[in-house]
């Protein structure tokens, strides 16, 4: 069976990184001038943005687990906050802190989880090979 | 409380779109476009797209940011849930411990 590696679960940060730059761009638009051209230059990059995410999400949940896919989703909130840092120069409370490290702690149990890390990969595999034995190809 | 209703709504119907897009992912690789254009992936995203109003019609109701993300987190009971019972995926005790840190650490960053 084929197993989740650490460059799978860093590929999926990624798209998850990938998906807050949708915040930093929501929020950048919000700052500009209804109806001008920036307004929808930013408009159209959040679908973009969104639309990439989109893509290379369903390519991600067919190698893992959903609740694992999902679970990794939550780290979201460490990324958001460091672009409100970087880009909008804002800062985080201790406690904000505190809640970060709870998510990446939590985060990081459900990856290190031997159940966790079966790739789904072999279901679909399981599929295929029974659909192929049946004939309904 | 009409507010959360609607908030929770958005919740509920993004994890069943997780569900369709899920089995979507599951069906035997033909070609890259049949990975998107099959009708599991379209509904998904289909529902998708309607949950981006649930938060609005939240807000309209007086909900604040901060409301709306707290019921948000609720999609991490949610989905785990759901991808246990449809797709029988398995949850440890380390698993559901995780998932229980993840919530926890979110309710003490926003509340």
């Amino acid at each position: 069976m084929k197993k989740i590696t650490i460059k799978d679960i860093l590929f999926l940060q990624a798209i998850v990184v990938i998906y807050t730059f949708n915040g930093v761009l929501a929020k950048m638009s919000a700052k500009t001038e209804p109806m001008t051209f920036n307004f929808f230059a930013f408009y159209v990059a959040e679908v973009a943005v969104l639309g990439v995410y989109a893509i290379l999400w369903q390519q991600m949940i067919k190698k893992f687990q959903l609740s694992v896919a999902y679970a990794n989703r939550a780290m979201s909130i460490l990324w958001s906050a460091l672009w409100s840092i970087v880009f909008f120069h804002e800062k985080l409370t201790v406690k904000g802190m505190c809640g970060i490290l709870l998510v990446l702690a939590g985060t990081i149990l459900v990856n290190m989880d031997p159940e966790s890390r079966k790739s789904d990969a072999s279901k679909t595999e399981e599929i295929k090979e029974s659909s192929e034995e049946g004939g309904t190809e | 409380m009409i507010g959360y209703l609607y908030a929770l709504a958005g919740v509920i119907i993004a994890g069943f779109a997780q569900i369709f897009l899920k089995k979507g992912a599951m069906r035997p690789h033909i070609s890259f476009i049949r990975d998107y254009l099959n009708p599991h992936v379209i509904i998904g995203y289909f529902m998708m797209a309607l949950t981006v109003f649930c938060p609005m019609l939240a807000f309209n109701t007086g909900l604040n940011y901060l409301n709306v993300t707290i019921i948000e987190a609720v999609g991490f009971i949610f989905v785990p849930v759901l991808s246990r019972l449809i797709f029988k995926e398995k949850f440890t005790k380390v698993k559901m411990l995780g998932f229980a840190v993840i919530i926890a650490g979110i309710a003490v960053y926003y509340l």
